[in-house]
């Protein structure tokens, strides 16, 4: 029960905390995708400042009260402005829903329900969440065999897992496991479950943001919950499901032309794992300079908005960075150069497109959104938002065929996770491109 | 029939042990053609991995892994392409288990199709997936899809990409709700084993007495197989660790003062469980 209470206070303060840095940037009123922005922006801050916090030889525990109490003060002092941008909802929203849209509902509502049985009675069980991140969570929660001294060998609990795999969940959890007293196999997966929560809830929000249609935003919705690798990550203590919920709010913060809340959400990315920085950061900057390049706005204009959501997607994870880059701390375990492997196109192709792990969703998100070109290159935002996607599928294609993760490709293994990070965005590609087409009931949407 | 001693290195997708033995034969001298192999599974097997390996009269080799439910198990095996021709041994990696190779009836096929695909280590990165009179579920999901195309583009008079996106939602439904089935017989697994789950059942019993036994103690393990590392790991994190060398100079000056390990040699077992000893190292003379 006290675990519990914690996790549902530490989502209120993380919220009052993200809240109150996205009232000084949001543009928009009463989007549903701002209360997850300000859950998923309060993380990433919060565990940033506790990890500064530690570095300067704080405990967690004060560590968190002052985080806790930043929350609090920029909560309050923000409340007014908090409230005209948050959503309101109603439960007579509820009420007209048609036959399908409530088989939608409940398909959704199993899913999670699931996740969270899975993650109440269900231990620890893969072999990643026992050793990189619960592993050296725990480590840092037990306080014995973790240091942030490069010249120990309990170094960033890399006895444990990678000490080059970034802190943002590792130190959520010891957070969590320090309010609680105790570690439990709660808090040890629990942020899994509220990445599978936003994930669904950011696809679904963020296709009713431009749509303005519902059963659009359910079916959107479901379609990602759905996705069969999402039934175990939801409750496993991974961190792909956290990249892929960080890059879902910030196609939404892209679609607003909110750069700087694009930026913050891309920063959540590379502080919780590595790609972030490799692949997300640069494929969002590709896809908004695509969006600068055709925009009616002057030069000073378009370099601004890049030098934003750079600025902002680097400066949270900076000392992140230069820790890392004064202890010599690498991106990869594994040193890797460029070896092209001949079979790799078709193994790529196969795990893709021919895999029970995806089954028909990856053939027809990709043949959607190629058979719908000829719409969304007429628009500056679905093209943004499509680059974006097709950077992001290249760029795993190059990782899986000619770097060491080849083996990856070769085993079956990491290769479904890693593509598993882009079905958010894919879904909501689809769904613009087919609102695009003029199916969208509203006039009042944001197209450009 | 003849047995057959079978030693597989480290496959991807079992990294459970670095070598299995797959020496309990089912049957031999037997056409591969349109058959199943049917199991009878003992209730202490299930939720355990089988390794399962043939040899045809080519002198080609496979084996494939599934995880097993008391009772009769059904195993499809018609969509391996090795799965052809005269096999002449096949056999399985655990004891006590009969089994038989027939052409499936329907009722089989069904159940075929409602196998559920329970968890393992490897279901983080890879869903089996569910085959239906032999044919791939994914295959069938397209032809629904294709299906439904004409019929929302002609008969409900949706336009074309309308057809397509709702093609897809319908058999994606369709998809979801096999996995919906699969979601509680997963459930129905881990409740019938105590929410524990292979390869971790009655582990915990070991992580407990380690737990009592190092105390405040530094502690270490030997490579324990597979997973094994990361579960005694993760749940003993808390106590001091210090990892195992093998030159005893390059070891920590504090010292070990537990191992956990397979192989305790002359060294003083003070508990064990589940073939891992927990071994009190020596202490140093002054």
């Amino acid at each position: 029960m006290l675990t519990f209470l914690i996790f549902l206070i530490h989502i209120l303060l993380n919220t009052l905390l993200g809240a109150g840095i996205v009232s000084f940037f949001q543009d928009s009123k009463n989007e549903n995708s701002y209360l997850l922005e300000s859950f998923a922006i309060g993380f990433v801050l919060e565990t940033i400042l506790i990890f500064i916090l530690l570095l300067s030889g704080l405990s967690l525990m004060v560590s968190f009260l002052i985080a806790s109490g930043l929350a609090l003060i920029l909560g309050g002092l923000r409340f007014q402005k908090i409230k005209t941008f948050l959503p309101k909802f109603s439960f007579s929203d509820l009420k007209n829903l048609k036959i399908y849209e409530w088989i939608l509902v409940a398909l959704v509502v199993e899913k999670i329900g699931f996740a969270f049985w899975q993650l109440a009675k269900t231990p620890t069980y893969f072999d990643d969440a026992l050793t990189h991140w619960s592993g050296r969570a725990r480590a840092l929660f037990g306080g014995i065999n973790w240091s942030f001294d490069a010249s120990v060998q309990e170094f960033l609990g890399s006895q444990f897992g990678n000490k080059e795999y970034p802190l943002g969940v590792i130190i959520r959890r010891a957070t969590d496991a320090t309010l609680n007293g105790s570690w439990n196999e709660f808090i040890a997966r629990s942020d899994s479950f509220l990445f599978f929560i936003l994930i669904i809830f950011g696809v679904g929000s963020i296709i009713y943001q431009f749509s303005k249609t519902r059963w659009m935003a359910l079916a959107g919705a479901f379609v990602v919950s759905a996705i069969p690798l999402h039934f175990y990550h939801a409750a496993a203590g991974y961190v792909d499901i956290g990249v892929e919920a960080f890059a879902v709010l910030a196609i939404g913060a892209l679609l607003r032309k909110e750069w700087i809340l694009t930026g913050l959400l891309i920063a959540g990315t590379m502080w919780v794992k590595n790609d972030g920085l490799v692949l997300f950061f640069p494929a969002f900057l590709g896809g908004i300079a695509l969006f600068q390049l055709f925009a009616d706005n002057s030069w000073k204009e378009k370099i601004k908005s890049l030098a934003q959501y750079s600025f902002a997607a680097f400066v949270p994870v900076l000392p992140w960075i230069i820790f890392r880059s004064l202890h010599n701390v690498g991106i990869s375990p594994i040193k890797s150069g460029f070896v092209w492997h001949s079979d790799a196109p078709s193994l790529f192709l196969q795990s893709v497109f021919n895999s029970p792990s995806s089954s028909i969703f990856w053939l027809f998100c990709t043949l959607f959104i190629i058979g719908t070109a000829p719409i969304w290159l007429k628009d500056k935002m679905g093209r943004s938002i499509a680059i974006i996607f097709i950077l992001l599928l290249s760029a795993m294609f190059v990782l899986f065929s000619c770097t060491n993760a080849y083996v990856f490709l070769q085993n079956q293994t990491t290769i479904h996770r890693s593509i598993m990070q882009l079905a958010g965005i894919a879904i909501i590609v689809v769904f613009y491109a087919y609102f695009l087409m003029g199916f969208s009931k509203s006039k009042n949407t944001v197209i450009d | 029939m003849k047995g057959l001693l079978w030693s597989f290195l480290t496959l991807f997708a079992i990294p459970i042990l670095a070598q299995v033995s797959i020496n309990h034969p089912i049957a031999s001298n037997f056409s591969a053609a349109g058959t199943v192999l049917e199991l009878n599974v003992p209730a202490q097997y299930n939720g355990s991995s089988l390794l399962i390996g043939w040899v045809n009269t080519q002198g080609q080799q496979s084996a494939i892994e599934t995880s097993l439910q008391s009772g009769k198990h059904l195993v499809e095996l018609r969509n391996n392409p090795l799965w052809q021709g005269t096999i002449q041994t096949l056999a399985i990696s655990l004891p006590g288990i009969t089994g038989t190779v027939k052409k499936p009836s329907f009722g089989d096929e069904i159940s075929l199709f409602l196998n559920p695909d329970l968890q393992t280590p490897r279901s983080i990165n890879f869903i089996n997936g569910y085959s239906l009179f032999s044919v791939k579920w994914s295959y069938i999901l397209y032809g629904i899809l294709f299906l439904l195309i004409p019929v929302f583009y002609f008969l409900q008079k949706m336009t074309f990409l309308k057809a397509i996106l709702l093609s897809f939602l319908v058999a994606w439904v369709l998809f979801d709700l096999r996995n919906v089935a699969n979601h509680v017989a997963v459930q129905q697994n881990i409740r019938a084993n105590d929410f524990q789950i292979a390869p971790f059942v009655g582990m915990q019993t070991l992580i407990d007495k380690a737990d009592q036994n190092i105390g405040e103690a530094s502690w270490s393990q030997e490579a324990l197989p597979g997973v094994y590392h990361s579960y005694t790991q993760y749940n003993l994190a808390e106590k001091s660790y210090i990892r195992f060398r093998k030159k005893p100079r390059l070891q920590d000056k504090k010292g070990i003062q537990y191992i956990l390990t397979q192989d305790p040699k002359n060294r003083q077992v003070v508990d064990s469980h589940a073939g891992i000893a927990i071994v009190k190292t020596k202490k140093k003379k002054k």
